[in-house]
């Protein structure tokens, strides 16, 4: 139980266990890894028309390996 | 994927301008700075205990954050980009992508085009040369729109120009058909020297003398 006259942000976040974060972390990769199916599907099926489909994919699988690689490091660096 | 008749070729390929997207990418980017410009301007001692003493977790969760904004705006880029109209030497093709689901295609044949309007409204856009683009048909009351389009006049002179060598096209084969494929009962009925006025006038499918 939290105290309330003792309270304070960060005795909350005691409370958080690193493995629901990691199961967290987990959901998000479904989630990013569905829509990166999407959005992947859409930019390979109307190519011809659209000759900066092939950058556009480059940029976007670069940007979420680097966002998700980030996280994960801030997540380990929590949990240890 | 738009599949061409044969003989078809593509005059153009019509995008909206570039202000379009770079206007929506903006407020992408205020939300991907939002949470941190607000944990830096905000002074509070809540605040500065959950970034200062939990560091790695307040920057995974931004990752995490970020991760989505970063989906949100290439959703962003594919609604802009893959919204196209394929002009060809038949047709006009528009590609309507609405959302990341919902996908409009509607192609009009360039004979079927009444009247080609633009509209150009405020600063900026009379000075990046951004406007609407209405093309009615003839069969029916609805417009095909791109808004935002770029260089519209452009758009415009190649829509005109393609529907008037279609045109011109239709018109000769109309010619070569009636030249070729004329029956004989109708070229004596040409020769004939038909005097109109002797001849009885038809009102509501009886013969007045």
């Amino acid at each position: 139980m939290i105290d309330a006259e003792v309270f304070s942000a960060s005795s909350i976040i005691d409370y958080i266990r690193p493995a629901y974060l990691w199961l967290f972390f987990l959901i998000v990769l479904v989630i990013v890894f569905i829509f990166t199916k999407i959005i992947l599907f859409h930019l390979n099926k109307y190519k011809d028309y659209s000759p900066l489909t092939d950058l556009a994919q480059r940029v976007f699988r670069m940007g979420m390996m680097i966002l998700y690689i980030l996280a994960a490091i801030f997540l380990i660096l929590f949990s240890l | 994927m738009i599949k061409l008749e044969n003989n078809e070729r593509i005059i153009k390929v019509v995008r909206k301008h570039w202000f379009s997207i770079v206007s929506d990418l903006f407020f992408v980017l205020l939300m991907a700075v939002a949470p941190a410009v607000f944990l830096i301007f905000f002074n509070s001692n809540i605040f500065q205990d959950i970034v200062l003493k939990n560091f790695e977790l307040t920057f995974f969760l931004y990752c995490v954050y970020l991760i989505f904004v970063w989906i949100i705006s290439f959703v962003v880029w594919i609604n802009y980009y893959l919204d196209i109209w394929v002009i060809t030497n038949y047709r006009l093709v528009s590609v309507d992508q609405k959302t990341l689901f919902s996908r409009e295609i509607s192609s009009l044949r360039l004979e079927n085009i009444q009247d080609v309007r633009i509209e150009v409204n405020g600063l900026i856009a009379t000075f990046l040369r951004i406007g609407n683009i209405h093309v009615k048909t003839a069969a029916s009351a609805s417009e095909f729109i791109i808004y935002k389009a770029n260089d519209p006049e452009d758009v415009k002179q190649i829509i005109m120009q393609a529907y008037g060598e279609q045109a011109e096209k239709a018109r000769v084969v109309l010619v070569e058909n009636n030249v070729t494929q004329k029956p004989p009962q109708a070229n004596i009925v040409e020769n004939k020297t038909v005097d109109q006025s002797q001849q009885p006038i038809i009102l509501n499918n009886r013969n007045i003398p």
